[in-house]
């Protein structure tokens, strides 16, 4: 192993993002913050998937727009290719976006609707400085062949495409820098069944072709069965359980992925041993500063003392690199 | 494709008839003022004695005023002031306006609050009192009334494209172009200006009216243009004293200058932001 792959390409450590809550009393003003990420770590290797899987207001997109300093944020360190971000200047940050580049859920929004195809898959090469124009033209029309948008249709504008297409061309936005990092932001939620599977399949076969490593955020668990090398499950901001997918998925500890694996329908099994859980995501009132973030729901821990007194970290369990953060990991099995 | 284009855009225009209109009496109003002069023998300042007063007839299409003076030659070089001074007015306004409030828009909290509260203090006047001020203050004549009428128009200008600047600054594309890398300037100019074109342009052309009618207010107290320069709004002022008397055409005729000039710019600013907008109906492939 050379020493340039010894390192991992991104290291998340602690990240931190908080919000300040609003307040109905404009007279009290809140201390209160949501934490939105609450110290999550994770490391992602070259040429490897990584996930982060959670339900709707788990942190996950906050999480994903931390690592790129879309939002700034509060605490923790992101370092890539061994260069930590928080502390770069405008400029140098600007210089290392060319390295590691986004795809969003909203395809319709983040397409200037004002600009042509071309333009917008043109733009970051233009930004960015690399080649002119005559090369730029050549490496768009490659970009849009290898996406599967026909060069012909390069001059219309976004709203002419379906919404498959539009993503396609997110992804060659994206990609047209050869980027080492892609943070992937529910790319595939906004598009239907059968679109998913060709846009999950382009992906691959990009990563195969270009080398990159993806930041996966996703909340289809059989997607992120599929699609992961490696997976943490995001709860309230905090990191439940991470590890090999196929680990994961095999081996569930935590008592909230439990309950996430037993809502996946299976084939050849009967769809009665769900895990109920009970009550929603609220992240203010939970008492969520002090304890297990999960245990409101947790059918484990809920009256247990030291899951409302002490927060878990998380701690090696089961094979190779899985951790779980839970008091009584493994306790909850889903029901054969 | 060259051809094709162009058409294209010939039938649309036909197609649309009031649209057509529009483009037709913007076209008079602006060829005739560059082109009368020359061609109409009689000027604007000239004076017959023979025929004070003259209704409309082969010799004076638009009648003489109370000097003999040949009311049609005045009508094409007010039309010159009047549509000068609106442009004028127009992009002084943008440009000023405009800027103040993209800094406003996008330089944060405290810049915001500065540049706001001095543009509210400048609406706190009437506009036509401030543009009355101004030119008091600064000298009685046409160039000053342009100044007033521009500095009174900022504050329209400022407020809208501060307004406009942060609903789109908002917008996920503008996230997306900070992620691929884009600098603040490309981003302003690329992806936030393009999309205030729809607002800027009604307000340009409302503006535009807005400058026409307040400089003829202005010559109508007498701030703006002088009497012997042929300014509608003065002319306006000059010909009301004798429409009662039955010498109608002394007002008519620059009043309708100013309800044309006026009209004109808001159908064709309305329609050239139809254009522009590509998801507008009327961009649909029929």
């Amino acid at each position: 192993m050379s020493p340039e792959t010894a390192t991992p390409l991104l290291i998340v450590d602690r990240l931190e993002k908080s919000f300040a809550a609003r307040n109905s009393n404009p007279f009290k003003p809140s201390r209160e913050k949501l934490r939105a990420v609450d110290g999550i770590s994770f490391t992602v290797e070259r040429g490897e998937t990584f996930g982060l899987v959670g339900e709707s207001g788990c942190g996950k997109s906050t999480a994903a727009r931390a690592i790129l300093r879309l939002v700034e944020p509060t605490g923790g360190r992101v370092s890539f290719d061994g260069i930590d971000i928080a502390g770069l200047a405008p400029e140098p940050m600007r210089k290392l976006r060319r390295r590691m580049q986004m795809v969003f859920q909203d395809s319709t929004g983040t397409l200037d609707p004002r600009m042509s195809v071309r333009d917008l898959v043109e733009e970051p090469l233009i930004v960015h400085g690399l080649g002119d124009a005559a090369a730029r033209r050549a490496k768009v029309d490659a970009m849009l062949e290898l996406v599967g948008i026909r060069p012909e249709f390069a001059t219309r504008k976004p709203h002419q495409f379906s919404g498959g297409q539009r993503q396609r061309i997110g992804i060659a936005r994206a990609l047209v820098l050869e980027p080492e990092l892609v943070v992937l932001d529910e790319p595939i939620s906004a598009l239907d069944v059968s679109v998913q599977a060709q846009i999950l399949n382009l992906l691959k076969d990009l990563q195969e072709r270009l080398g990159l490593s993806y930041v996966f955020i996703v909340h289809d668990l059989t997607v992120a069965e599929f699609f992961c090398d490696r997976l943490a499950v995001l709860y309230l901001g905090q990191v439940m359980e991470s590890g090999a997918a196929s680990e994961l998925f095999s081996n569930p500890q935590h008592p909230y992925t439990v309950s996430l694996l037993s809502a996946v329908p299976r084939v050849g099994t009967k769809g009665s041993n769900r895990i109920i859980l009970e009550g929603e995501v609220s992240p203010l009132g939970s008492g969520a500063s002090t304890g297990c973030a999960f245990r409101a729901r947790c059918p484990v821990g809920r009256d247990r003392p030291i899951c409302a007194s002490d927060r878990p970290v998380l701690a090696p369990r089961g094979t190779g690199d899985h951790t779980v953060a839970c008091h009584f990991p493994g306790e909850l099995r889903a029901a054969p | 494709m060259k051809r094709d284009w162009g058409r294209t855009a010939l039938r649309r225009v036909w197609a649309d008839k009031v649209f057509a209109l529009a483009l037709l009496i913007a076209a008079l109003l602006i060829l005739g003022p560059l082109l009368g002069p020359s061609l109409w023998p009689l000027s604007p300042l000239d004076m017959d004695f023979g025929a004070p007063l003259a209704a409309p007839s082969l010799a004076h299409p638009m009648g003489t005023d109370s000097n003999g003076r040949d009311v049609f030659a005045r009508f094409l070089t007010g039309a010159r002031i009047s549509l000068a001074v609106g442009a004028v007015v127009v992009l002084a306004g943008l440009i000023v306006g405009g800027t103040i409030g993209v800094v406003a828009g996008l330089g944060g909290r405290i810049a915001d609050s500065i540049l706001m509260r001095l543009i509210d203090a400048l609406a706190a006047f009437p506009p036509l009192i401030l543009a009355m001020a101004v030119t008091v203050a600064l000298g009685v004549g046409l160039k000053t009334a342009a100044i007033g009428i521009a500095l009174s128009s900022v504050p329209f200008f400022a407020r809208l494209m501060r307004g406009d600047i942060l609903r789109i600054k908002t917008l996920p594309f503008v996230e997306a172009s900070v992620a691929m890398g884009a600098k603040r300037s490309r981003i302003v100019g690329r992806h936030l200006l393009p999309h205030t074109t729809p607002t800027m342009l009604v307000q340009c052309a409302s503006v535009f009216g807005y400058a026409i009618l307040t400089l003829a207010g202005l010559g109508f107290i007498g701030l703006g243009a002088q009497i012997p320069e042929p300014e509608w709004g003065a002319m306006i002022t000059d010909g009301l004293q004798y429409a009662l008397t039955g010498q109608w055409w002394l007002a008519l005729f620059p009043g309708l200058g100013v309800l044309l000039a006026v009209v004109a710019a808001n159908l064709l600013a309305d329609r050239l932001e139809e254009t522009l907008n590509p998801r507008s109906a009327r961009n649909q492939v029929r």
